[in-house]
């Protein structure tokens, strides 16, 4: 009997643990980090939902002419965003308003879109997919779409148990890859879980102290954001006269205040600000020290000139570099699902 | 005293009986809302809106979210629908009907809905039925329900169309509107009359011929658009 009740005990045991290592395999917020922001018990992550949003994500189809999709402005190895222009271009080559945001650490994020005008990630895709200038289609007519191609209704079915295609379940499949990407592999990271044999160099911790001291308020450890917004000084552009937040607020206290971005993989992700006016990390240093605009709405943090020097500066971007995470970036869980696309184009 | 028992047991089949069908009857009871312009019924049974005043002004949609539907014993919360909401379409004769599965054992004095959809759903992402964003009543742009859509024709406004999409739940931007409406139990059907002269007044005189945003003239306009419903019987 007590050999029985011992294997009962061990087989619970090891499905449990099975159980847990596959939950753990899907999503795993890293150590040290704050609980995520998204309600994963309204859209539990599951590998079916997960490869279904991944293969909308890079699939040209939601956009009116098949040939834009989410990675066309958002690619793996820059930190799904795009770096060979500043501004984001969509169908028939239309040229856009803003830089497209980087991609990563979603379930800690807050409002969306450069203006916060997005307040969930379910239902951040409809943005892109609705905007001229970028794939200028519809919801319904991307649904249309995938009900009538070789590849979705059965994607739908092994993700929600039937091939039915709703908005609902296409945005929250869209959620569910979205929420997978993250990053969190750095050297600084590593660094920080006192991983063996990894260490800052001398200028790399001198210039996380700078880092703390000057940029920590806005750019919050670990995610390198507080998800706010705030108005860095930038003078507007006056072909673009982009105000911002308060587009969508309304308020006179939001002129210019554009979401504050993580700078995880920031080597990676430029150009930099919401306009993608800096090229170099360098620029965007040189902004914070001696190019900010004084105006009543100028966000508090910085009212108090920042003072680098030459070589401060520099060992500021030595730090920013450590978070780089070359994992993230080759990742081949976030990349292009080839195998999905190629053997549609068999069948 | 066996015979004695068999009459018992057929008396109480009976008024069971009795009592379940009524019972039943008594569930199937229905709001109808009915579209009007100055009193006359905007839409046909194929949901086809005929111009309104010659060729000069016409009602082609009118959609809105009708939520948290409950019945009142005087102040008190006596029937509550299950469904979060209903998008009621005008060309979509079969959602101007809405069935309230059960309140035909309750007795009631009003009808209370809201028009729109509550902050607290706005900001919960993506959900599915009338709610999802696939039904056309979700801005893109930024996020947020349209609490009703009115738009048509009329010649005064630039290009000859109007478009009202009233929405915004934030703050002062909030349009949800509380709709109270007397009613009286007995009838199987509550029809609740949508009168649209008011609120379309600024638009026939081409004022207020575009509202896309949450702002002051959508919230203004839904103050109005609440006082639309009204009981016909």
């Amino acid at each position: 009997m007590r050999k029985w009740l011992l294997v009962f005990l061990l087989t619970g045991a090891a499905a449990g643990l099975s159980f847990t290592r596959k939950k753990a395999a899907l999503f795993r917020v890293p150590d040290g980090w704050p609980a995520p922001t998204y309600n994963f018990a309204n859209n539990r992550l599951t590998n079916e939902g997960i490869l279904l949003g991944r293969a909308l994500f890079y699939d040209p189809i939601l956009s009116a002419d098949s040939t834009i999709s989410c990675a066309s402005c958002h690619l793996q190895y820059t930190a799904f965003t795009h770096v060979d222009h500043n501004l984001s271009h969509g169908i028939y080559g239309r040229i856009g308003t803003r830089n497209s945001p980087a991609i990563s650490n979603l379930a800690w994020s807050g409002l969306l879109m450069w203006d916060g005008a997005v307040n969930h990630l379910d239902v951040q895709p409809l943005a892109p997919i609705a905007n001229r200038d970028e794939m200028d289609f519809s919801l319904d007519s991307s649904l249309i779409r995938l009900k009538r191609s070789a590849l979705y209704p059965s994607l739908f079915r092994n993700a929600f148990g039937d091939t039915t295609i709703t908005g609902e379940r296409f945005l929250r499949s869209l959620s569910q890859f979205m929420l997978t990407i993250v990053s969190s592999n750095s050297k600084y990271d590593r660094v920080m879980r006192h991983e063996r044999g990894i260490e800052f160099s001398q200028q790399e911790q001198n210039g996380l102290k700078l880092f703390r001291q000057h940029c920590e308020t806005c750019h919050k450890e670990p995610l390198f954001t507080t998800s706010g917004f705030a108005n860095n000084g930038l003078p507007v552009d006056t072909l673009l006269r982009d105000q911002g937040r308060m587009r969508i607020t309304g308020k006179p206290s939001d002129p210019l205040h554009f979401k504050i971005p993580s700078l995880r993989n920031v080597e990676f992700s430029y150009p930099y600000m919401h306009d993608g006016r800096f090229e170099r990390l360098q620029q965007v240093i040189d902004h914070y020290t001696s190019g900010i605009r004084h105006s009543d709405v100028l966000s508090q943090e910085l009212r108090e000139p920042i003072v680098l020097s030459a070589n401060e500066k520099v060992d500021m971007i030595a730090f920013l570099l450590t978070l780089t995470d070359k994992a993230f970036l080759y990742d081949t869980s976030f990349s292009y699902p080839r195998f999905l696309f190629i053997r549609q184009t068999k069948e | 005293m066996s015979r004695a028992i068999l009459i018992l047991i057929g008396l109480f089949a009976s008024v069971s009986s009795t009592l379940y069908a009524g019972d039943k009857k008594g569930q199937s009871i229905a709001i109808v809302f009915r579209p009007l312009y100055n009193g006359k019924e905007i839409f046909d049974t194929s949901g086809t809106s005929p111009l309104v005043s010659g060729d000069t002004f016409s009602i082609d949609q009118i959609r809105f979210y009708c939520s948290d539907l409950c019945l009142l014993n005087g102040e008190d919360v006596v029937w509550h629908d299950k469904e979060k909401s209903h998008l009621v379409d005008a060309g979509n004769s079969g959602t101007l009907h809405v069935n309230l599965p059960g309140a035909g054992r309750k007795y009631f004095t009003s009808v209370r809905f809201n028009l729109g959809i509550d902050s607290t759903t706005n900001v919960s992402g993506v959900l599915g039925g009338d709610l999802d964003p696939a039904k056309g009543m979700y801005w893109t742009w930024q996020s947020g329900y349209i609490n009703l859509k009115i738009e048509g024709i009329c010649s005064k406004c630039d290009g000859r169309k109007y478009r009202l999409h009233l929405g915004g739940y934030a703050g002062e931007n909030a349009t949800i509107q509380s709709v109270s409406i007397p009613m009286l139990p007995g009838d199987r059907e509550f029809v609740i009359g949508i009168e649209t002269s008011e609120i379309l007044h600024s638009v026939r005189d081409g004022y207020t011929c575009s509202i896309m945003i949450p702002g002051k003239q959508a919230v203004e306009l839904s103050a109005l658009a609440a006082k639309m419903f009204m009981p016909l019987k």
